[in-house]
């Protein structure tokens, strides 16, 4: 399939797959898009992005057929067409790819492929063989080694994108949108993604991707789009864009100065002290001192059990063995009630499931974990709400969060501002121990640069900081000291460590296999996918 | 035809009562609805609905559901109704009726929480199998219907200032359940628990604790209305209490489309309780039969959890 990228680049005629013209579409009080034209070319990655709220979703979703466009057009392969509901838009060979796949959990992956399409159907009747056969060969053609007959269910988030993939292409789409793709998947998965997406361009899909990590971005797209507030700030091949500063600052619409991270000396007190912690495969042995002010940062590919160590730490899981120490004394934490009370605190890694309570306001989330200061009383405590709302209303100052009104419903903020506030709960607990994990995942690049700013002061303002992010730059921005984790052990130690560094640490098991056959179905699954040995650099066809 | 089904989606109670209040203002013989006895038995009569609904809102709002509540009704009216016949405890009895109706609801929490068995399930089997089993057991001879002590008739019946004692007990409780859900540190925790459980005990809260304080008060609130039938129709039986757990459940649902869109809430339940109310009490006067009154009310609690869920597309 390789081979033929030059040809097909050439033989590409510049008309769009999908083209939109002048859409706009207003919610109450907002106007999420106005006026927007993109086309959208066969045979090359669209990359699109802009802050959150920027308005990529809603369009994505108008080409879906979720919501309808108040004005403006959609043509599909040169035809006016009006896209009714999801279905049309898969009629029309349009797919659209989640970051939570929509599929059924309960059913195979063969069904899940073929289910609304009429694969291997006769007369009315499923013809299982056929079905199977079909299944196969699209999820071969994307490198996606599984069992068909497996239940989704118990497949996970990459694999679960991959059926995703593999069944718009069993649809032959023409046309797939993928909404942050690689948000939380490990970077061998990412890598795969990459590689299948590279592929569908040379079957000569249109592919639209949106996400926040600009140099995946940067690295696959011929085309980039860039929203704000509704509005179409420029569309331009990506050699317009090599400049990170000047794509943050179009993204961002304002001034934009790189963060270096300032020096955090770890000369305070031992403050956390963990040894031999383990706890089933996935927490094994863990051994590390943490002092008051350090700021460190956890590496580690998804699945390494940074997690479930963070979980550890505070109490949400009890390890099997080892032991825990807090401000020099043993701990034994049952519940993260305990961790509390020894002043930790979690960022868990969902914001929506785990971190806030999407149906109580700002106030109310951000008081949750200490009550004491906003009530009197014994047992059943009296709350005063002036109180806590003014002393909410302080923190959200503090942190800058966007609107500053304690009373707001949390599910109103944009994501950036709910991680502050659950940074705030915090804050209001007392904690001067904090394990963030993936405090930046699915906040804007402005929202990133702040939270960056809040970690810093954290550590700045004496507390011991644990910094958990897949994307290493994030941990490099900001922490001197870097635990990598692999496999539920912790492998390594950094001071001042170079990406590479980093990565090595990440990856050592798998380079450290001589014979390159690799038991994990993963990366088995790569070795019989598009080539892709690093190939950051390399473009995918241009039309 | 917008914003008027966003008025129906976040204030459909409202809107459905006043159209109720003027139809049958309309519709009813003259003189027979609209007259302040007409309105205070209305009032009157939701009493025992009210006070057993007070406690489904808040185990509604923890995430849970109480089936249990129809079954512990009846059970502390034939306890309140046993132990004053038998014993001549009247006061005493009235607070072991109640206690013993908070008890249910711990068991009910431990069977929710530590056995983990879906609440639905296990508030409909306590209810169903114990609770009724032990109300069967107490009214082996039959109904509870003679032999009470003078004053057992008291809190039903007596009134102060035109008011009756439970319309002022109902209110009463009402405005406790109010208070607790809105300004103390359980409240807090029991709207955080059925927020996102995982969320709140991820910030120390005990989502256990919770949920059994909600159960508590639930089993507790049922427990006082048995003992406000007990005391208003002098009987303890397995008859009395009708169609109280469903009734209790649509008007819940009711109050969750009075004020905010799909939220529980003690004020909407009241609306909710009181657009019951005036709904059978007007359909009796204006001779609608009363199976329709069921069909029609089964009909307006499916529109009402409806309402509740239904979500604009901003949501």
């Amino acid at each position: 399939m390789p081979e033929v990228r030059a040809e097909l680049a050439d033989a590409v005629p510049p008309s769009p797959v999908v083209a939109v013209r002048g859409v706009s579409k207003t919610f109450p009080g907002v106007l999420a898009l106005s006026g927007i034209d993109v086309d959208f070319y066969p045979g090359e990655v669209h990359g699109l992005v802009g802050e959150n709220g920027a308005g990529k979703s809603t369009l994505v979703k108008i080409l879906a057929g979720a919501y309808q466009p108040d004005s403006g057009e959609i043509h599909v392969a040169g035809r006016k067409v009006s896209i009714g509901d999801p279905r049309e838009a898969a009629d029309y060979g349009l797919a659209f790819i989640h970051q939570e796949p929509q599929l059924v959990s309960t059913l195979s992956v063969a069904e899940n492929m073929t289910l609304g399409l009429q694969v291997g159907h006769r007369a009315g009747l499923v013809r299982w063989r056929n079905v199977r056969e079909a299944a196969q060969g699209a999820c071969e053609e994307v490198g996606f080694e599984v069992d068909i007959r497996a239940e989704v269910g118990t497949l996970s988030v990459a694999k679960r994108r991959l059926v995703s993939i593999a069944k718009a292409l069993l649809a032959e789409a023409k046309f797939m949108a993928f909404d942050e793709p690689s948000a939380s998947l490990a970077s061998d998965d990412v890598d795969h993604m990459h590689a299948v997406i590279r592929h569908l361009v040379e079957r000569g899909v249109a592919v639209v991707y949106i996400s926040h990590r600009l140099d995946e971005v940067i690295a696959l797209s011929s085309r980039i789009t860039v929203l704000k507030d509704g509005l179409l700030v420029t569309t331009q091949p990506v050699d317009a864009f090599r400049d990170r500063a000047q794509f943050v600052q179009a993204i961002v619409g304002k001034a934009f100065v790189e963060y270096t991270g300032r020096a955090h000396v770890a000369t305070g007190d031992l403050v956390l002290k963990a040894r031999d912690l383990s706890w089933g495969n996935k927490v094994r042995g863990v051994s590390f001192e943490i002092r008051r002010g350090e700021l460190v940062g956890l590496a580690g590919l998804v699945g390494s059990g940074r997690s479930e160590l963070a979980r550890l730490l505070f109490g949400a899981e009890r390890p099997d063995s080892g032991t825990l120490e807090i401000n020099g004394e043993v701990a034994k934490l049952k519940s993260p009630r305990n961790a509390i009370a020894a002043n930790m605190a979690l960022l868990p890694e969902d914001r929506r499931v785990q971190g806030g309570i999407m149906s109580l306001s700002v106030a109310e989330n951000t008081t949750l974990s200490n009550l004491a200061p906003f009530s009197v009383g014994r047992g059943i405590r009296f709350l005063r709400k002036r109180a806590e709302i003014r002393g909410v209303a302080d923190l959200l100052q503090q942190l800058d969060v966007r609107p500053r009104e304690p009373r707001r419903m949390l599910a109103t903020l944009s994501g950036g501002n709910q991680q502050k506030v659950l940074v705030g709960k915090w804050l209001n607990s007392g904690a001067t121990i904090f394990v963030l994990d993936e405090p930046t995942q699915g906040v804007d690049v402005g929202a990133r640069q702040e939270m960056y700013r809040i970690v810093e002061d954290l550590a700045d303002s004496g507390a011991a900081v644990i910094m958990i992010s897949s994307e290493i730059e994030d941990i490099l921005h900001v922490c001197r000291r870097v635990l990598v984790m692999r496999e539920g052990e912790i492998v390594a130690d950094l001071n001042e460590p170079s990406p590479h560094a980093v990565l090595e640490a990440c990856y050592a098991a798998h380079s450290s296999v001589p014979s390159g056959d690799n038991p994990n179905g993963d990366s088995a699954a790569r070795e019989a996918g598009p080539p892709e040995p690093n190939q950051s650099n390399s473009r995918p066809p241009r039309g | 035809m917008r914003p008027v089904l966003a008025l129906l989606r976040a204030h459909g109670t409202l809107v459905f009562l006043a159209g109720v209040l003027v139809y049958f203002a309309i519709a009813a013989p003259q003189g027979t609805f609209l007259t302040a006895d007409n309105l205070k038995n209305i009032v009157t009569n939701s009493v025992t609905l009210c006070v057993i609904s007070v406690g489904v809102t808040v185990v509604l709002i923890t995430g849970d559901f109480d089936l249990s509540v129809g079954a512990i009704a009846t059970f502390t009216d034939i306890l309140a109704a046993y132990l004053a016949v038998t014993y001549g405890l009247v006061y005493l009895g009235f607070a072991a009726a109640v206690l013993a109706g908070a008890l249910i609801g711990v068991g009910n929490a431990l069977v929710v929480t530590k056995l983990k068995v879906n609440a639905f399930i296990g508030t409909l089997g306590m209810g169903l199998f114990v609770v009724d089993g032990f109300a069967l057991m107490l009214t082996k001879n039959g109904p509870i219907s003679t032999g009470f002590p003078g004053d057992f008739g008291g809190l039903g019946q007596a009134t102060v200032a035109g008011l009756h004692m439970t319309v002022i007990v109902a209110v009463g409780v009402c405005v406790l359940a109010w208070f607790i859900l809105q300004y103390t540190n359980i409240g807090r925790y029991i709207h955080a628990v059925g927020g996102n459980p995982v969320a709140a005990w991820l910030s120390g809260v005990s989502v256990d604790g919770a949920k059994m304080a909600a159960f508590a008060v639930s089993g507790a609130c049922a427990g006082l209305a048995g003992v406000i039938i007990a005391t208003t129709f002098l009987s303890g039986s397995t008859q009395v209490e009708g169609n109280l757990l469903l009734d209790s459940y649509t008007a819940v649902f009711l109050g969750a489309a009075t004020f905010k869109q799909g939220r529980f809430n003690i004020p909407g339940t009241v609306v909710g309780v009181l657009t019951l109310a005036v709904l059978t009490n007007g359909m009796t006067l204006t001779g609608v039969q009363a199976y329709w009154e069921q069909v029609f009310e089964g009909a307006l609690l499916i529109a009402a959890v409806a309402a509740g869920r239904a979500r604009g597309p901003s949501a």
